[in-house]
């Protein structure tokens, strides 16, 4: 299995354009004394995939969580499409085009899949006050193209069927994918995925990762992907940063990072477990608390 | 009342259409029953039950409101009554007549408030008036308190909008030359009618039912159910939130006038807690995001007392006989109310509409999907939230 994936790591892996899209210039974040995130900087490029990684806690949520305006980043700046955004509150930036899911499923509990998902894609394209109060036509003609692109966006994550359950009764891994579903109902730019296949078997991480794959081609996007599995990393992407205590410690290709030395210590660094020392193509990064 | 599926039911592209007609059918049949319902209550009905059919469009007003307020965003506003005092007093002062307004010496009225007479007018426009104003100014009060208030989340925002009620309170008690104190107003002329109330109560079931259904209400109940996802899908909640308190004020203000022009004075301890917590059980018993099971909260909440009334005069049951137990009536609901939420903690109709069952089509489309248990549920998984407490409960 190993060999095929190191053959289809080069061929499959999709090129970018090479316009920078998002940057970041001298990113940090502290928590009281703790330096969550320092000095971290990106040229996030137009259609490239991005793979975040580096052991727990060594704040790629927080480097999310500053990008998309749940935290105010403490110090530095992030451009996208050559607007400031740090410090805008998450629904502009959402607005502006980043959407996101998180490392914690967080679904609309009492609402249905397609609810979920159409309050999403509501956002952009819904009907006005007085057009919803007087049910006037072009509310209705709102809606129904809400719902329609809704459910094309369930469908390209294979949920279509599933469109009348409610949201909690789908198993963890759907919810993962609704989760990207209703991402992609904002209409973005750029997806940011905190730990997509966490809790996924060998399998189920296969499958997402080529859904990943088509998705970012089916919509042009510009994708960063923080995971702890090294198969969906190493397949996915072009460009890989590690972080580790807030810092980026190494920045390459998928075959430059498997060969730092830094991040061989990293790694260590954060596990005893001697498997854990090399993030390998075939085997599933399971001793990090995934869950977190 | 008149909704037909659940608000999360999807609809397919085709069957929307014959859906809407369905809809249409039975908003129509609903009206109607409730015209043939109002013209047997005028015909048939005693004043005194006349009243009390009246106060329940009343109460199912205010009821309304709460839930599109507190129950769709799940910001617990203890403030609604409130706004019920701004609409009544606004609509007494315009309609009762300018020799009443000097003969109860209220010196801080502006001089066209004291002269204004509507008295001339036809009485169902100078209600009309009186209500539009009475929901105007308290949209507005609510806009302006509600811009920093909806920022907070949870016991904050309850407490804050019952500082908001403490502060209307006093104003109503110590701004003698407008509200004449705690003696209120009287001489409000006696113009509100089963119809009108009814009406109002089909406006405002209408107007929250369409905001429901829109992306309006779907984002207010995404920001309830799940704050961070529905700021992460672009959810300006602050806006949303205000929208559903502006709109809740307007219709509560409505209620206030109408309220008045009902029982024809205006004190202020009619706008205090006791009138809080029984709206707030109405909806609660209803179900906190449901239209319909606020409008039977408010129905049960106003008749129960009433017909409690008789046990506890006491009652000859052949055998049995009971004496007079006063308090008993209020010890029966209040039991009543622990028993539904012991066993119905979600209310009656939780978030859902009565219209499916009334169609006999329960909850279309909410089918599990084959080989999916409910058993097979996941928990999510355990873990250290991302997000930093002191950004969770704002929300600006
Ligand atoms: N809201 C917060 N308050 C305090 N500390 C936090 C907060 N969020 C994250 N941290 C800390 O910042 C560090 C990075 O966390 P995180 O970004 O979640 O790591 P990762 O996602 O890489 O596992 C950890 O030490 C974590 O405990
Ligand atoms: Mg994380």
């Amino acid at each position: 299995m190993s060999s095929g994936l190191i053959a289809e790591t080069t061929e499959g892996r999709p090129a970018s354009t090479g316009e920078p899209i998002l940057r970041a210039a001298g990113v940090g974040r502290a928590f009281r004394g703790l330096q969550a995130l320092a000095d971290y900087d990106l040229d996030l490029r137009q259609g490239e995939i991005l793979g975040v990684i580096g052991p727990n806690g060594a704040g790629k949520s927080t480097l999310f969580n500053v990008i998309t305006g749940f935290l105010r980043p403490t110090s530095g700046r992030i451009v996208f499409h050559g607007r400031e955004i740090a410090g805008l509150p998450p629904d502009k930036i959402t607005a502006l085009g980043i959407a996101r899911t998180f490392q914690n499923i967080r679904l609309f509990a009492g609402m249905s899949v397609l609810d979920n998902v159409r309050t999403a894609q509501g956002m952009r394209g819904g009907a006005g006050f007085w057009e919803t109060i007087f049910s006037a036509p072009s509310f209705l003609r709102k809606e129904r193209a809400i719902e329609e692109r809704a459910l094309e966006h369930l469908a390209a994550l294979g949920l279509a069927d599933l469109h009348g359950v409610p949201a909690t009764s789908l198993p963890y891994g759907l919810q993962r994918k609704l989760e990207i579903a209703r991402a992609l109902a904002t209409e973005p730019s750029v997806l940011l995925l905190d730990e997509p296949a966490a809790g996924m078997n060998a399998q189920e991480t296969a499958d997402l990762t080529q859904l990943i794959r088509d998705l970012h081609a089916r919509f042009g996007l510009t994708v960063v992907v923080v995971e702890h599995d090294m198969s969906l990393i190493m397949r996915l992407c072009e460009r890989i940063q590690v972080l580790n205590y807030g810092r980026v410690i190494a920045s390459g290709t998928p075959a430059e990072i498997r060969a730092d030395p830094k991040v061989i210590e990293a790694y260590l660094g954060a596990d005893e477990t001697p498997d854990m020392a090399l993030p390998t193509v075939d085997g599933r990064q399971q001793t990090h608390e995934e869950s977190m | 009342m008149v909704t037909l599926d659940h608000a999360g039911s999807p609809r397919g592209m085709a069957r929307s259409r014959s859906r809407g007609v369905q809809r249409l059918a039975v908003a129509v049949a609903a009206l109607a029953l409730l015209g043939l319902f109002l013209a047997y209550a005028e015909a048939s009905l005693n004043g005194y039950r006349q009243q009390l059919v009246t106060l329940v469009a009343i109460n199912a007003i205010i009821a309304v409101s709460l839930t599109l307020t507190s129950g769709f965003t799940g910001v617990f506003s203890l403030g609604q009554i409130g706004f019920l005092a701004i609409g009544a007093y606004t609509g007494a002062l315009l309609t009762i007549a300018p020799q009443w307004k000097s003969e109860m010496f209220l010196p801080g009225l502006p001089e066209w408030l004291a002269t204004l007479d509507l008295s001339a007018w036809p009485e169902q426009a100078a209600l009309l008036v009186a209500c539009v104003a009475g929901g105007g100014l308290a949209a507005l009060v609510a806009a302006l308190v509600g811009a920093p208030l909806m920022r907070l989340s949870g016991h904050y925002v309850a407490v804050a909008t019952m500082g908001f009620l403490i502060i209307v309170q006093a104003v109503a008690i110590n701004w003698e030359g407008v509200t004449r104190g705690a003696r209120g107003l009287s001489q409000i002329p006696g113009l509100t009618g089963l119809w009108v109330a009814y009406a109002w109560v089909v406006v405002t079931v209408y107007a929250v039912w369409r905001l429901r259904a829109s992306s309006f209400g779907r984002a207010m109940i995404a920001s309830r159910e799940n704050l961070i996802a529905a700021r992460a899908i672009g959810v300006d909640v602050l806006r949303k939130r205000l929208l559903a308190f502006v709109v809740g004020a307007f219709f509560t203000g409505v209620a206030g006038s109408l309220l008045v022009h009902q029982i024809g004075t205006a004190a202020p301890s009619a706008f205090y807690f006791t009138t809080t917590f029984n709206v707030i059980i109405m909806v609660v018993l209803g179900g906190m995001g449901s239209i319909s099971g606020a409008v039977v909260g408010a129905t049960i909440l106003t008749l129960a007392p009433e017909y409690l009334r008789d046990v506890e005069d006491g009652m000859d049951l052949g055998p049995l006989s009971f004496g007079a137990h006063y308090g008993l009536a209020q010890i029966i609901l209040a039991v009543g109310f622990i028993l539904v939420m012991i066993f119905r903690p979600q209310g009656l109709f939780g978030d859902r509409e009565v219209g499916p069952a009334l169609l006999g089509r329960f909850r279309p489309g909410r089918r599990r999907p084959a080989g999916l248990s409910p058993d097979a549920t996941p928990t999510l998984a355990p873990g250290v939230d991302e997000i930093p407490a002191d950004d969770r409960s704002r929300t600006g």
